[in-house]
């Protein structure tokens, strides 16, 4: 069975805390990043457009 | 804001941030000698204090960032401001989240309202939630920024100004990290405490450059959708 040290239950909470605000931070710049891609694919488009001109 | 690559170096610098986190929390759980006062809770100091230290130092480097903008004119300066500024109120977040919990195994408190080092961090983090409001109030993009800059400047100024008012205060419940009286760490438990702050702000700078990148290719796009679109 796993022994947790005395406190133990809060030092997990406060390090998770940190590791949460990361990955919370990391996921909405990869949401821009994702946003940013298909930004790109309609300007792809658009060059497209222009060289069947 | 084109000619400048917030990227360069951004990989090197995220392998060396890893590198750190891992070898600070090796040291925190493996190498660190519990606290004879407070035991294995004593291990949130780890990581509660450097990122107190990195936020406040963030908030200071958004003053000297907006200091310059205002100076040169160059709006690339408002942006390093600006994003220390976020990623400084988000680190706030983590500091008074793990502070309370910290509080509360520590001393039976989530919060305890007469000790000047929490309630003047929580008035200096509430102050920087005003500026983003403040920001986006102003439409015109020269105005917001040059008024954004002098709020992280008068700002600014208020973070070491609120250290001092702190130290020359009464000492209350909670202790001083790095004084010449107090923070009497054995050399093993510094070590840890240097390297865990070293980490912090490796992560802070990784981040830091890592959203800069973001909003400049975001911009650049958008600046180039102009020039196609006008083209078509």
């Amino acid at each position: 069975m796993l022994v947790i040290a005395e406190g133990g239950d809060y030092v997990a909470a406060a390090y998770i805390v940190f590791v949460t605000l990361i990955v919370v931070y990391i996921a909405i710049i990869a949401s821009k990043l994702s946003r940013m891609e298909k930004e790109l694919e309609t300007l792809n488009e658009l060059v497209d457009k222009r060289g069947t001109k | 804001m084109n000619s400048v690559l917030f990227g360069k170096r951004l990989g090197t610098l995220a392998w060396v941030t890893a590198g750190f986190l891992v070898a600070a929390m090796l040291l925190v759980f493996f190498y660190a000698p519990e606290d004879a006062d407070q035991g294995f809770r004593q291990k949130i100091f780890y990581v509660h204090v450097p990122m107190a230290i990195v936020t406040l130092c963030g908030f200071i480097a958004a003053g000297i960032f907006a200091i310059k903008h205002l100076r040169t004119g160059d709006r690339s300066w408002d942006v390093r401001s600006y994003v220390a500024i976020h990623l400084s109120i988000m680190l706030g977040v983590g500091v008074l989240l793990t502070g309370a919990i910290w509080a509360k195994t520590a001393w039976g408190h989530w919060w305890v309202w007469d000790e000047p080092v929490l309630v003047s961090y929580l008035i200096v983090f509430l102050l920087y939630c005003c500026y983003q409001p403040l920001r986006f109030s102003i439409a015109d993009p020269e105005r917001q920024s040059r008024y954004a800059s002098v709020f992280a400047i008068t700002a600014g100024a208020f973070v070491p100004l609120n250290f001092v008012a702190v130290r020359l205060a009464e000492q209350y419940t909670h202790p001083r990290v790095l004084s010449e009286t107090g923070g009497d760490m054995p050399g093993d438990m510094r070590l840890t405490f240097f390297v865990c702050i070293a980490a912090m702000a490796l992560l802070f700078t990784t981040l830091w450059k890592l959203e800069l990148t973001n909003k400049n290719t975001a911009q650049q796009l958008k600046r180039l959708r102009q020039r196609l679109e006008a083209q078509v």
